[in-house]
């Protein structure tokens, strides 16, 4: 996979930040009610995590390799 | 030159005069919004709870009447001309349906305003549903009626373009989009006799104190007749967007030509006998009248899951063109840099959530948990709020250079404001059903009550009403980007070249193919009158027979005109 | 014309979700016999409500020992009553009516909801099994002080209700 580009970036941020808000409804709906204080840092923290990881991507078409 | 605005330059001045009075109206009727999401939620709280109301409808107004119908016109002129290729008839007609609507707005506008201030008895804080016996200033009414007599004109001229056309192309199909054109406006003409002839009837007459009373049930409904279709109205626009302009964008071209006219056909068939499952809980209609339009509307639901169908479809094949492979992943081989494209894309996708907030308020017995509470404007602001004003936005990232001739500002500009746009909104509308559910009404400027608390089964309710806020301030940024971007993009500040990109090409499956019963628009309408007789005839009887034309007992004058006009009103309903 | 085989299929599975749709809510009305707001309550002149048999004596009334009515006018910006006080184990049939404009009555965590429309009568009714506190709000909007009205009905053991007062 490679890293996205900006555009593509952007895209997936607002998702992600579409499934942080979300989340929380349908882990209440599953039966875990977490407190905001709990629930938001940490996933906007996978959030930031995600972000990071995707701008970590090799920026270059890397098809040439099977297997990787 | 191929742009539009280079080949019809009167046409295009037309669209982008339309285009300019759209915005307007949305710029305002989003900083009324602002206002509302930060007080109701106690954020901010910047006018009196008395004036909210003022606010409210002046909302309302601007965003569902104006800001929706001057963009569609304008792009229904764009579309007429440029399919049928050929100038307006007569372009003096065309400048007057214009400026008919212009007239409307300013007077609904003067009395709308005038409920800021105390200064003059100009007033209407009656919000855009104008429930009689709510009273606002006459000139409210004649503004209405103005504003919607000039789309009637506007229809006028684009069947006199369309019938010239024919005369010309004997035999021929009409192109996709005039067709689009034809069936909403037809539906248009049908849905708008209810609101007509509630105001000229029954309103106007009563708050000119020709007439003593009004029968509120009966206005209700015929306000009802039209406020369903009026949807429908800014929708189609929208499908049709979905239909010519999103394949294209994608890469690809629309699925079936065929499909698209049956959609809007359908359009045109089930958008009216469906008004009365607005008044699920309205006392003095009967079960079985409830019943016949809920029928109607579940069947209003196969156009829409269809169009969804050949939305996904085309974006698919549109992407497969650009190289795009694997089950999903084709999806990242869309041009997601291109606000056009996303905004419209993300605009189908909201809609989708929208469906299923609406097949509930569809639903006669699920209505009754959430009838006029804050799920259904959250259920709006997915359809009106997003399908349609995101939709709207992103299409003018395309549409503008053909109509102004100049490219647009920054395409990276643009794709920040459609996702912020999609963001303010998920989280406005999330938070607004959720809120709805725990039975928090809508239409209110300060929902605290001494005794009554709402209870949310998830969550708190301050934590959503912080949702709201938040989302009409991200809602705001948004829409003042679009502003800026498009004052940038009209007067050409970056001197960017017009994309020469105006062709809508053919579709994979062509009309030749669809049947020639498709084209019959007068048998359509035919038996859309029909079905609008057999749902609407009965239960319009039954009010006027149990309250009379005018409610309570009229005084002689009214008696007088009751007696002169009741044989009009007989043919109407 | 040509349709495309997933289309044909789409098509067929939507009109299976409509009719679908369809037939439970008829279901719900007709086999478990979900009642609706409709004409049953009549109508009536807004204009000579305090002469009217009904409308002329609001609040709670006694019809036997397991069924009561509630009479209520609403007018911008209070309901009359806007405290109700029942006993548990009841069946309470509302009658509701506007002297001026249009009002909604939703009462809150349940799904009695319903406009009051001047002119016309709203009939509905309702089992309170358990003890317990309701608000109820006007959900339409009636004028400046529209967020004002709304009341209470209050739900109470059957040996405490105080009888018919409002």
């Amino acid at each position: 996979m490679n890293r996205p580009s900006p555009a593509g970036l952007l895209v997936a941020l607002a998702f992600g930040i579409v499934f942080v808000v979300e989340g929380r409804t349908v882990l209440g709906m599953l039966g875990f009610e977490l407190p905001l204080s709990v629930y938001f840092p940490v996933a906007g923290l996978l959030l930031v995590a995600m972000f990071v990881g995707l701008l970590l991507l090799p920026k270059t078409n890397s098809k040439q390799v099977a297997g990787t | 030159m191929n742009l539009f605005v280079d080949r019809y330059p009167e046409e295009a001045w037309i669209v982008r005069a339309a285009l300019a009075s759209s915005f307007l109206a949305l710029f305002l009727g989003g900083i009324m919004g602002l206002i509302q999401g930060l007080h109701r939620t106690g954020f901010l709280q910047i006018v009196q709870d008395s004036t909210y109301y003022t606010v409210l409808t002046l909302h309302g107004v601007s965003m569902v009447l104006l800001f929706t119908i001057y963009f569609l016109v304008g792009f229904f002129q764009w579309a007429v001309t440029d399919s049928l290729d050929r100038s307006a008839e007569d372009i003096r007609f065309t400048k007057l349906w214009y400026f008919l609507m212009v007239a409307g707005t300013v007077m609904a506008a003067a009395a709308i305003l005038g409920g800021f201030t105390d200064a003059t008895n100009l007033e209407a804080d009656v919000l855009y549903t104008f429930y009689a016996p709510l009273e606002a200033h006459p000139i409210f009414y004649i503004g209405l009626v103005t504003f919607v007599i000039g789309t009637w004109l506007a229809g006028v001229d684009w069947f006199r373009s369309w019938w010239a056309w024919k005369k010309e192309h004997p035999g021929e199909r009409t192109p996709l989009r005039a067709f689009m054109v034809m069936t909403t406006m037809l539906m248009w003409y049908l849905a708008t006799i209810g609101v007509a002839a509630a105001i000229l009837f029954f309103i106007l007459p009563w708050s000119l104190g020709l007439v003593d009373s009004v029968n509120s049930l009966l206005t209700r409904t015929l306000f009802w007749f039209f406020g369903h279709p009026v949807v429908y109205f800014w929708l189609m626009p929208a499908y049709m967007m979905w239909y010519v302009i999103l394949p294209k964008l994608a890469g690809g071209r629309l699925f079936s030509d065929p499909l698209a006219r049956i959609v809007f056909v359908l359009f045109l068939l089930l958008s009216v006998p469906t008004g009365i499952h607005h008044q699920y809980v309205d006392p003095g209609i009967a079960e079985g009248f409830k019943f016949v339009a809920m029928t109607n509307t579940m069947f209003l639901l196969l156009p829409s899951l269809l169009t969804a169908f050949t939305v996904v479809a085309s974006m698919e094949h549109g992407a497969r063109q650009r190289g795009g492979t694997g089950r999903l992943g084709w999806l990242r081989s869309l041009p997601w840099n291109k606000p056009a494209f996303t905004g419209m894309a993300l605009a189908g996708l909201m809609f989708a959530a929208a469906g299923f907030s609406g097949m509930v308020n569809a639903g006669m017995n699920l209505n009754y948990v959430i009838h006029n509470t804050l799920w259904v404007p959250g259920h709006f602001h997915l359809t009106v709020g997003t399908a349609v004003a995101l939709t709207f936005m992103a299409s003018t990232y395309w549409f503008l250079p053909q109509i102004t001739g100049n490219g647009v500002f920054s395409q990276r500009l643009g794709l920040v404001q459609v996702l912020l746009w999609f963001l303010g909104m998920v989280f406005m509308g999330n938070a607004m059903h959720r809120i709805g559910l725990a039975g928090e009404p809508r239409r209110t400027a300060e929902p605290f009550y001494d005794g009554v608390t709402f209870d949310t089964a998830l969550g708190s309710i301050s934590e959503l009403h912080f949702q709201i806020a938040l989302g009409s301030v991200i809602l705001t940024v948004s829409l003042l980007l679009f502003m800026a971007h498009l004052f940038l993009s009209w007067f050409d500040v970056a001197s960017n070249p017009a994309p020469d990109n105006g062709v809508i090409p053919e579709a994979l499956s062509g009309p030749e193919n669809a049947p020639i019963v498709l084209e019959n628009l007068r048998l359509w309408t035919a038996i859309a009158l029909v079905l609008i007789l057999l749902t609407y005839a009965l239960p319009l009887a039954s009010i006027v027979s149990a309250n009379g034309f005018f409610g309570s007992a009229g005084t002689l004058v009214g008696t007088a005109y009751e007696f002169a006009v009741s044989p009009f009103v007989g043919v109407v309903a | 014309m040509e349709i495309h085989r997933y289309e044909t299929i789409w098509f067929a599975a939507s009109l299976l979700l409509i009719v679908g749709f369809i037939g439970t809510i008829t279901y719900g009305a007709v086999g478990v016999g979900v009642e609706m707001v409709d004409d049953s309550g009549g109508t009536v002149d807004p204009d000579n409500l305090g002469s009217h048999e009904r409308f002329g004596d609001t609040g709670v009334h006694k019809v036997n020992e397991s069924h009561y009515e509630v009479n209520m006018i609403a007018v911008h910006p209070s309901f009359i009553p806007s405290e109700i006080e029942i006993p548990a184990g009841s069946t309470v049939t509302f009658y509701m009516t506007a002297s001026d404009v249009t009002h909604g009555f939703k009462l809150v965590d349940s799904n009695l909801n319903t406009m009051i429309i001047p002119g016309q009568v709203s009939e509905i009714t309702a089992e309170f099994d358990e003890p317990g506190e309701y608000g109820f709000v006007c959900h339409e909007y009636c004028g400046s002080l529209h967020h004002e009205m709304a009341g209470n009905l209050s739900v109470v053991p059957e040996d405490e209700w105080g009888g018919v007062d409002s």
